[in-house]
């Protein structure tokens, strides 16, 4: 369990993180979710005690991270695959790591063996393409055995196998019990790998649930034709709702249900041809929920 | 609960990594070899000309210091080493891997310096000693012959040497726990030993007599000293005052790492 509560963290001039509270639960993957720059990364190093908070406090397993006994032991975090001494082998690297919690040297090669490294342990780290960098980063995560788990952009640098490795682990670490933390820019990888979901935008929190939940909750989009789609806009645009015309085709409808639709339609006498709702995306969602906190939006202007 | 591993397993660690990078283990080589070889050349010049010396010259001889005149370029060394230690974690940013496995920042500093003053302890003294030795060997039967080990301040100056070489490299890794960079380390720790010199050498004479004795590498010449004075009669202070100050300033700059490590964010 995690738990983060009134989180803030002020650079010079920057709230990077901003009254933030949330819980991370055991059992389940927790996607940590906002765009780039709104502030993921700094709060993971706030909860792994790298930052100083502003303000606000983050317990793991109800402690601070600086009050664990052998931190490895209890939490596993990649932050940065790229967090090694280069010029240092990869067994040297996480022998190091094993040595300062007190942790036996046979689960080094434990590790090496899981992430599939056993070969090149000799090599030096610095000679290490970005994937093998996140294995080692992994490795280095589970040494010692550890209950909670945070994870910074796992799968940027991993090929597509990669990928499907990484979301069967973080299912069995989760189904075994543990607390794992996975952030991501990319909704799309949230929606197939995260139980529950974390939104984030601008250090603030902006929303949280199943994904499940999130989608529902956002309101969809109806897809309409009909045998007179210029006169049916009209009407649905007095109802009001937000009304978009598709290729002369049909009309994107949102702000009204599919029943309410249909029933102004019948009212007027316009024969319906199809009455589609569409549910929105989690992508869709994530873009409407944090439109109004990225941090540079591409301005209208220079764009065609 | 698990048990806290300890001060000693982070000792431990840190020995792990001092021994597993090429520019630690190179670096304490190269100290290794310049105190003795540098040790050696400056005894066999010497040894040519001391039929040539007038009576001062001859007077402020001090065979031990010039057997262990190679410290004056291993200096550099340890300075360097000193700093890689914990600049090398920041330039890598392996530093914010190292602090999540002990978020104890003074348990950290305080491992990684028993690592390093151990290593360069050890192998100082080594240096100093086979130094001492070449040395005896090269002045064997001249007037500059060496004192044996057991005769007056000679074991103590040799013993020092080591012991200087120690100093300086917490003095190196002081700096770099302020800096966080191993070029500007470097360079800090080279300008404080060559163009602080230079700088006192401009300034009138009588200004330039109290200050010097307040130069490191002064005060590293003044411990192995056996004669209370330097060649060209510069003032110093005693073999333990020398070594005091020193000492202060690691205090000092060490100090100021701690301090800034605690606050800083990593």
């Amino acid at each position: 369990m995690i738990s983060v509560e009134h989180l803030t963290k002020r650079f010079k001039d920057t709230v990077a993180v901003d009254d933030l509270s949330f819980e991370v639960k055991p059992g389940l993957i927790t996607g940590f979710l906002g765009p780039n720059g709104s502030g993921k990364s700094t709060t993971m190093r706030l909860i792994l005690g790298l930052d100083q908070p502003t303000k606000g406090r983050t317990l793991i397993n109800g402690k601070p991270y600086h009050a664990l006994a052998a931190p490895l032991r209890e939490v596993g975090a990649l932050l940065d695959a790229k967090a090694v001494h280069p010029g240092r082998s990869a067994r040297n690297h996480l022998l190091a790591l094993a040595v300062s919690n007190g942790i036996a040297t046979s689960r080094v090669d434990e590790v090496l063996d899981f992430v599939g490294l056993s070969s090149v342990a000799k090599k030096k780290a610095g000679s290490f393409s970005l994937g093998m960098s996140q294995r080692l980063g992994i490795a280095g995560a589970l040494l010692g055995d550890p209950p909670v788990l945070l994870f910074d952009e796992p799968v940027n640098g991993l090929d597509p196998e990669g990928i499907r490795w990484i979301r069967e682990f973080f299912r069995k670490l989760a189904d075994e019990g543990r607390t794992v933390l996975v952030s991501s820019h990319l909704m799309s990888e949230m929606a197939v790998t995260a139980d529950q979901i974390v939104v984030i935008g601008r250090g603030k929190f902006i929303t949280s649930g199943s994904v499940d939940d999130l989608t529902k909750n956002a309101a969809g989009t109806v897809l309409v034709r009909s045998a007179n789609n210029a006169k049916l806009s009209a009407i649905l645009k007095d109802a009001p709702a937000n009304v978009s015309e598709i290729n002369d085709e049909g009309l994107r409808v949102s702000g009204l249900t599919a029943e309410k639709i249909g029933d102004l339609a019948f009212s007027s006498g316009i024969a319906l041809h199809e009455l589609t709702p569409e549910r929105a995306s989690l992508e869709e969602v994530f873009m409407d929920l944090t439109h109004d906190s990225v941090e540079y939006t591409q301005s209208e202007k220079g764009t065609n | 609960m698990a048990h806290s591993p300890g001060l000693l397993a982070v000792v431990r660690s840190e020995w792990i990594k001092f021994r597993s990078v090429r520019s630690t283990v190179i670096g304490t080589l190269i100290m290794l070899i310049l105190t003795i070889g540098i040790g050696v050349l400056i005894g066999l010049a010497v040894k040519g000309h001391l039929a040539s010396m007038n009576p001062v010259e001859r007077a402020s001889l001090d065979p031990i210091q010039l057997a262990t005149g190679g410290i004056l370029f291993a200096q550099f060394a340890v300075g360097v080493i000193g700093a890689l230690v914990i600049t090398a974690e920041f330039s890598s940013t392996s530093i914010r891997t190292t602090l999540a496995a002990v978020p104890n920042r003074l348990q950290l500093i305080t491992a990684k310096g028993i690592v390093l003053s151990s290593v360069l302890f050890v192998v100082g003294e080594i240096a100093c000693f086979i130094a001492y030795f070449d040395g005896a060997l090269i002045f064997h039967g001249t007037i500059a012959a060496l004192p044996s080990l057991s005769q007056g301040k000679t074991l103590q100056a040799v013993l020092l040497g080591g012991v200087y070489l120690t100093l300086m490299g917490l003095f190196g890794f002081g700096l770099g726990l302020i800096l966080r960079q191993s070029a500007g380390s470097i360079s800090t720790y080279t300008s404080l030993l060559l163009i602080l010199p230079i700088l006192v050498f401009l300034l009138p004479s009588s200004w330039q007599n109290s200050i010097t004795r307040y130069e490191p590498s002064v005060l590293g010449q003044a411990m192995r000293s056996t004669t209370g004075v330097l060649r060209g009669g510069t003032p110093v202070f005693s073999t333990w005052e020398s070594a005091a100050i020193l000492a202060a300033y690691c205090v000092v700059v060490l100090g100021a790492g701690v301090v800034l490590m605690q606050r800083r964010d990593a």
